[in-house]
C-alpha cells in the first residue's frame, strides 16, 4: 500500500493482508492469475525496462567524446568492474562484469522503489524477488566453478580443506558444506529482503504514526506528530543509503562467491 | 579464500569477515541441529544433545576459521 499522510485508511492499523497486492486487471481481481498482475509486478517491469532502455540508448551510437548518458552508463559499468570484478575476482573476473553491472543496477532501480513517491515499497520486499536473484547467483557461482576446475575437483577444493587430519573431515565437511551451498543463498536473499521489508517498515511506522497523532484529540499529541514527520523524512534519507548499500552488498558478494569458485584453493 | 588477495586489493577484509561468518553459524546450526536430532531420538533429557552439538560446533568453527584466515 502507498503512504500518504491522507485521511488513514479504512482499514487503519495496517496488518499483514496490506501485503496482498490485489490485480491491476479489473476483470481478474480476486482470481488466481491476477496476481500475475499487481503493482508489485508492474514495478519489476519497469525496472527491467528501465535497465534495458538506459543502456540501449546509453550505448546507441557510442561517441569517443561522450554524451551524458553514454558517460553515465560508462562509469557505472567501469565501477562494477573495476570497483568490485576486477578488485574482487581479479582478471577472470571481467567475464563477470557485464552480469554484475545488470544485477547492480537492477537490484538499485528495484530498491529505490522504497522511497520514490506513490511507489513507496520495494519489490525487493517481498522475499520472491530476493531468492530468484539469489538462485541466479547461487547457480553462477557454481557453474562458474564445475566449468573452472571441474565437477569433482570443484567439490573436493570446496568441501575438503587442506591442510587439516582426515579425521576431522568427519567433523568439518557439513559444517562446510552447510556454509557454502546452503547458507551463502538463504543469506543473500534474505539479507536483501530483510533489509528492504524494515526499511518499509521503518517508513510507515513513522508516517502513519504522524497521522495518527495529527488526528488525536490532544493538543500536544497533535503537535508531537512533528516529530513523527520528521523522523519519517530522515528514514526516508537513511533509507536511501540502505538502498545503495544493500544493491553493492549484493553485488560485491556474488563476486566474492565467484571469486571463491574460482580460487584453486581455499 | 583471501590468501590469494594481493596488496591491491584494499578490501580483503570484509569478504573474510562474511565467510567467517557464514562458517561460525554454520558450524552451530549442523552440529546443534545434529544434537537436537539425538535428542528426539533417544530421549536424552535437558536438550543435553543440543548444548554439546552446538558447543562442538562452535569450537569446530573456531578451529576452521584459525586454519583458514589464521
Amino acid at each position: 500500500m502507498s503512504v500518504q499522510p491522507a485521511p488513514l485508511a479504512a482499514d487503519f492499523p495496517p496488518g499483514t493482508g496490506d501485503f496482498d497486492f490485489t490485480s491491476l486487471i479489473p476483470s481478474l481481481r480476486g482470481a488466481e492469475a491476477g496476481q500475475a498482475f499487481t503493482k508489485i509486478s508492474l514495478m519489476v517491469w519497469i525496472a527491467i525496462a528501465l535497465v534495458i532502455i538506459f543502456f540501449l540508448v546509453a550505448y546507441r551510437a557510442p561517441k569517443l567524446v561522450p554524451t551524458k548518458g553514454q558517460w553515465l552508463a560508462e562509469s557505472i559499468y567501469g565501477f562494477v568492474r573495476d570497483g568490485v570484478a576486477k578488485e574482487v575476482i581479479g582478471r577472470e573476473g571481467l567475464p563477470f562484469a557485464p552480469y554484475l553491472t545488470s544485477l547492480f543496477l537492477f537490484i538499485l532501480v528495484m530498491n529505490s522503489f522504497a522511497i520514490i513517491p506513490f511507489f513507496q515499497i520495494s519489490p525487493n520486499s517481498h522475499i520472491a524477488y530476493p531468492i530468484i536473484l539469489a538462485v541466479l547467483s547461487y547457480v553462477l557461482f557454481i557453474v562458474a566453478g564445475v566449468r573452472k576446475q571441474g565437477f569433482v575437483r570443484y567439490f573436493r577444493v570446496n568441501l575438503f580443506m587442506p591442510g587439516i587430519p582426515w579425521p576431522l573431515y568427519f567433523l568439518v565437511t557439513p559444517i562446510e558444506l552447510i556454509s557454502t551451498f546452503i547458507m551463502r543463498p538463504v543469506t543473500l536473499a534474505v539479507r536483501l529482503f530483510a533489509n528492504m521489508f524494515a526499511g518499509h517498515l521503518m517508513l510507515l511506522v513513522f508516517t502513519l504514526g504522524g497521522v495518527a497523532m495529527l488526528e488525536s484529540a490532544n493538543f500536544f499529541v497533535k503537535g508531537l506528530s512533528v516529530a513523527s514527520f520528521a523522523m519519517a523524512i530522515i528514514m526516508t534519507f537513511f533509507e536511501f543509503m540502505v538502498v545503495v548499500l544493500q544493491a553493492y552488498v549484493f553485488t560485491m558478494l556474488t563476486a566474492s562467491y565467484i571469486e571463491g569458485a574460482l580460487a584453486e584453493q581455499h | 579464500m583471501t590468501d590469494k588477495q594481493s596488496p591491491r586489493s584494499p578490501d580483503p577484509g570484509s569478504n573474510a569477515g562474511w565467510a567467517a561468518l557464514s562458517t561460525l553459524l554454520s558450524g552451530i546450526l549442523v552440529w546443534g541441529g545434529l544434537g537436537l536430532l539425538l535428542d528426539w531420538w533417544l530421549h536424552i533429557p535437558n536438550h543435553l544433545g543440543l548444548l554439546v552439538g552446538m558447543i562442538a560446533g562452535l569450537v569446530l568453527s573456531v578451529y576452521m576459521i584459525i586454519k583458514r584466515f589464521g
